[in-house]
C-alpha cells in the first residue's frame, strides 16, 4: 500500500518515450538512459546509411559504434541551432565515412556484400536472373557515384527523407537538393545506358567528400 | 547573352521535370502511387524524359532498401554506451578531423615558426652572432 502511494505521489519526471529529440538530447547531456533513447530511435538509419556507404556489414557495424561513441563524446557541447539532431548524427556519420574511404584509397570501389536486390516476382527464373542481375549492375552505378550524389540517393530512398531534411543535413537548400537530385538521375541514367560502370568521368569514391561541419 | 524564348521554355520545362521526378520519388517513398496520370498534362518531349526518369526511380526504389543491423549487435552496443567512459578525443584525432583548410593553415603555420626559428638560430650561432647583425641593420642603436 505504501509502496503504491510512494510511486503515485513520486511520478517519473522524464517519460523518455514521448520526449522529442531536443527534450533527449538537452537530458542526455547528463543522464545516459536519454543518450540511450536517442541511439534506439536512430541505430537503424545512421547502420544503414553507413552499409550503403561502406558496402559491408563489418565496417557498418565499426563504423556505426563509432559514430554513437563520438555523439556520447560530444553532446555535451550540442547546441540546438534549428538543425534536428538527426542531422548531427548524419553528419557525424558522413565525416566518418569519408575518413574511412579516405584511408583505404579515394579511388577503390567497394562492392556491397550481399546486394540487397530483391524485386518483384519475375515470369520465371530467367527473367528473375536478368532482373537482380540488373538490380546489381544498378548498385554497382550507384556506387560508382561522386559521394555526394550516393548520399543523395541513400538520404532520399533508404532513409526516406524530405528535401528539407537531406538539405539541413548536407548544409544545402531544399532547392539545391532537389536539383542535385535531377543531375544525379541524368547522370546515373547516362552511366546505366552506357553500360558504363566504371565508366563515368567523375566517378570515383569520396571524390567530393569533404567533411560536413558537426556544430559540437 | 540573352534568353531565346525557346531556350527559357526549355527552362521551364526543366524546372518542372525537376518538380515531377521528384513529386513522384516522394510519392513512391511514402507508399502511394506515382504520378504517371499526370504525364498526359505535359507535352511528349516532357512527358517521355519524365516516363524513363520515372522508370530509373522505380528501379532504384527497389534496389536502395533500410538494412537492418544485427540485433545482437545493437544490443551489445547499447550496453557499451549505457556503460562506457565517454572517450576523449586524442589530439591526433583532433588533428586528424579538422577541415581540410584548417589542417593547412595549422601545417602552413608550423612551417612558417620552424623557418623562423631556424633562421634565427643561423644568425645567432654564424660568426658576428645575432647582435652584429642587427648593428648593420640598425647603426645607431
Amino acid at each position: 500500500m505504501l509502496v503504491r502511494m510512494t510511486r503515485r505521489t513520486v511520478p517519473d519526471p522524464r517519460d523518455y518515450e514521448s520526449a522529442d529529440d531536443a527534450q533527449l538530447v538537452e537530458w542526455a547531456k547528463s543522464d545516459r538512459e536519454a543518450f540511450g533513447v536517442l541511439y534506439t530511435r536512430y541505430v537503424d538509419k545512421i547502420y544503414s546509411y553507413v552499409y550503403y556507404r561502406t558496402g559491408n556489414h563489418h565496417d557498418a557495424e565499426d563504423l556505426t559504434s563509432r559514430v554513437f561513441f563520438r555523439a556520447l563524446g560530444h553532446i555535451g557541447n550540442y547546441t540546438d541551432r534549428g538543425v534536428p539532431f538527426s542531422a548531427w548524427l548524419y553528419r557525424i556519420a558522413h565525416n566518418l565515412v569519408a575518413n574511412w574511404h579516405r584511408d583505404r584509397g579515394r579511388n577503390q570501389v567497394v562492392a556491397l556484400e550481399e546486394t540487397s536486390v530483391s524485386g518483384a516476382p519475375a515470369d520465371g527464373p530467367e527473367a528473375a536472373t536478368e532482373m537482380m542481375e540488373e538490380q546489381s549492375l544498378l548498385l554497382e552505378t550507384i556506387r560508382q557515384l561522386p559521394a555526394e550524389r550516393q548520399q543523395v540517393l541513400i538520404l532520399k530512398f533508404v532513409e526516406r527523407l524530405s528535401n528539407a531534411e537531406i538539405g539541413a543535413i548536407m548544409n544545402r537548400t531544399e532547392g539545391a537538393i532537389k536539383s542535385l537530385y535531377h543531375r544525379t538521375l541524368l547522370s546515373l541514367r547516362s552511366a546505366f545506358d552506357e553500360d558504363g560502370a566504371g565508366t563515368n568521368g567523375d566517378s570515383r569514391e569520396g571524390a567530393d567528400d569533404e567533411s560536413w561541419p558537426e556544430r559540437t | 547573352m540573352r534568353f531565346s524564348p525557346f531556350s527559357r521554355l526549355r527552362l521551364l520545362n526543366r524546372s518542372s521535370l525537376d518538380d515531377l521526378v521528384d513529386a513522384h520519388t516522394t510519392a513512391l517513398t511514402r507508399g502511394t502511387r506515382g504520378l504517371d496520370a499526370l504525364l498526359a498534362q505535359y507535352d511528349q518531349a516532357t512527358a517521355a524524359e519524365a516516363r524513363e526518369l520515372f522508370a530509373l526511380v522505380d528501379q532504384l526504389s527497389e534496389v536502395l532498401k533500410p538494412v537492418s543491423p544485427d540485433e545482437r549487435f545493437v544490443r551489445a552496443l547499447y550496453e557499451e554506451l549505457l556503460t562506457a567512459d565517454v572517450p576523449s578525443l586524442t589530439l591526433v584525432d583532433r588533428i586528424r578531423h579538422l577541415p581540410r583548410s584548417q589542417l593547412a593553415a595549422g601545417i602552413g603555420g608550423a612551417a612558417t615558426l620552424t623557418v623562423t626559428a631556424g633562421v634565427v638560430l643561423y644568425a645567432w650561432k654564424t660568426e658576428g652572432g645575432l647582435m652584429a647583425l642587427l648593428r648593420r641593420w640598425m647603426p645607431a642603436a
